[in-house]
């Protein structure tokens, strides 16, 4: 591989792991599908217009594995003679979130039970930190309604907590 | 809300096993090295698109066998040796009664009779027949003042020949003119019921072709649309992203569109067969490339299970396409 590759690797691939492992819940998952990202991205470089930032470029080759990756689920579900562990989330919490605390793993564990479009939000907006601007234009959609997306994956992740117990206030 | 957001946050600060990134670049390294140095040839789909159309139309030439009339064939003979003994074996018209002019020629020079109709009726044949044995000669005539209405060619069952175009102001005698000679005639007014035939002959099949051309050009891409809707509903198949697309297929895209759109605006007002050609060619072209580049796409991108799908799903959408080909070729036949 070439070194400016190697390179490109080296400095966005942590970005991209983690918003490939917080959308898959799944470490082995996330690394196969960071491959498959940069794979991607070096085999269509020239394609490349600089029309967004590299990072972005990047993160939406990733979403869209992500997003083929569940509608492969789907078709799974949908074929029942295969075998479906193979496509199924990891059950128990990796390490690296296990070392972060206890109300870390609690957190995750919300993080895991909502819908793939909550999920996206709060993973872009609250966890990489993304304003609401730069969510919109990677979702390509309105500013509106990433605000209100933001709003109900909240409240959508505040009642999973509240069903799960944790309903002592150190989540509001 | 402000604890909950700072503890997402803290979920950011997950780290990554710096053991298994080294691991993954190692694999993509791999990967990386054992990409085939070929290139997509994006010119396949056309090349491919064109033999199809060479085939259709070679297809067409053949049905067409007994159509097939070459341009001014060594047979043509001057409108003056027509005699009331000439047995006609039939007549061949062009389509667009209203709007003949030197088009129509060109088509004839391309030899490609597919606007050509034939009139084969024996009676109306011997009913012709009468008429174009009664000419009179024009002398003298104000080109300017006539208006094209239909060009013929006249076979006789010797095999001779006789190329006339029709002239035809309302309310006025039709206007022969010799193709070979280019003389002008009238018809003697004996034969006064001459117009009234020759307008009833062909009325009923006027727009026909294009009525059920405009029809299918309709059906094709909605048919088209709606399978691959409920395919990729039904079967979950990823769909291509269009960030993902290569190859500048877009360009290709591009041109089929404005082409089709051009084809279909001027099939609309004047109904000819080299319209009818670019069309067929452009919807090949289209549906080609889009099979092709599509297909290199889930081979490069997704698993056998995936291409499996796609394969079925591909072969579909060919069924369907070459089914609906077959039946424009019927029409047009």
């Amino acid at each position: 591989m070439q070194e400016p590759f190697k390179k490109l690797y080296i400095s966005h691939s942590d970005g991209i792991y983690k918003y490939i492992f917080f959308m898959v819940n799944n470490k082995e998952l996330a690394e196969d599908l960071t491959q498959e990202t940069f794979f991607k991205a070096i085999k269509q470089f020239q394609t490349f217009r600089n029309e967004a930032a590299v990072t972005t470029w990047l993160k939406r080759i990733a979403r869209n594995l992500v997003y083929d990756h569940y509608r492969k689920k789907r078709l799974i579900q949908f074929l029942p003679l295969t075998h479906k562990m193979d496509y199924q989330d990891d059950t128990q919490t990796p390490m690296e979130v296990v070392e972060t605390g206890e109300e870390m793993v609690i957190l995750y564990g919300a993080l895991r039970k909502l819908k793939i479009s909550h999920r996206e939000t709060i993973v872009l907006r609250k966890i990489e930190g993304l304003s609401v601007k730069e969510t919109a234009q990677f979702l390509e959609c309105t500013e509106a309604k990433v605000k209100n997306n933001t709003v109900r994956a909240i409240a959508a992740l505040q009642k999973i907590l509240q069903e799960g117990g944790h309903d002592d206030g150190s989540f509001r | 809300m402000d604890r909950l957001d700072d503890k997402l946050q803290k979920l950011n600060t997950i780290k990554r096993s710096q053991q298994e990134k080294l691991h993954t670049l190692e694999k993509l390294s791999n990967r990386i090295d054992s990409i085939p140095t070929k290139k997509v040839n994006w010119q396949v789909p056309v090349v491919l698109a064109s033999t199809v159309v060479v085939c259709i139309i070679l297809l067409l030439t053949t049905l067409n066998g007994p159509l097939q009339k070459t341009a001014l064939t060594t047979a043509t003979e001057s409108l003056t040796n027509f005699t009331s003994t000439v047995e006609l074996e039939r007549i061949y018209y062009v389509d667009w009664s209203k709007d003949v002019n030197s088009d129509s020629f060109l088509a004839r020079a391309s030899k490609l009779y597919l606007d050509m109709n034939t009139i084969e009726d024996q009676q109306q044949l011997s009913t012709f027949s009468n008429y174009f044995s009664h000419l009179k000669e024009v002398q003298h005539i104000n080109k300017n003042e006539l208006e094209p209405f239909n060009d013929l060619i006249l076979q006789a069952r010797d095999g001779r020949e006789w190329h006339i175009k029709i002239y035809k102001n309302p309310g006025e005698q039709s206007i022969l003119r010799d193709m070979e000679t280019n003389h002008y005639f009238e018809i003697n007014t004996k034969s006064g019921n001459f117009d009234e035939d020759f307008i009833d002959l062909f009325l009923f099949k006027l727009n026909m072709k294009p009525f059920y051309i405009l029809i299918m050009l309709n059906i094709i891409p909605a048919l088209m649309r709606l399978i691959e809707y409920l395919v990729l509903k039904l079967s979950y198949i990823p769909s291509i992203p269009k960030l993902q697309r290569k190859n500048r297929d877009w360009i290709i895209q591009l041109i089929i569109v404005v082409v089709c759109l051009l084809a279909i605006v001027s099939l609309a007002f004047y109904y000819q067969p080299i319209n009818i050609l670019v069309l067929l060619s452009i919807l090949t072209m289209a549906i080609l490339s889009k099979f092709y580049f599509d297909w290199i796409f889930i081979r490069e991108h997704h698993d056998l299970k995936v291409q499996q799908n796609y394969k079925l799903y591909l072969s579909i959408q060919i069924i369907i396409y070459l089914l609906l080909i077959s039946m424009l070729i019927v029409i047009i036949h």
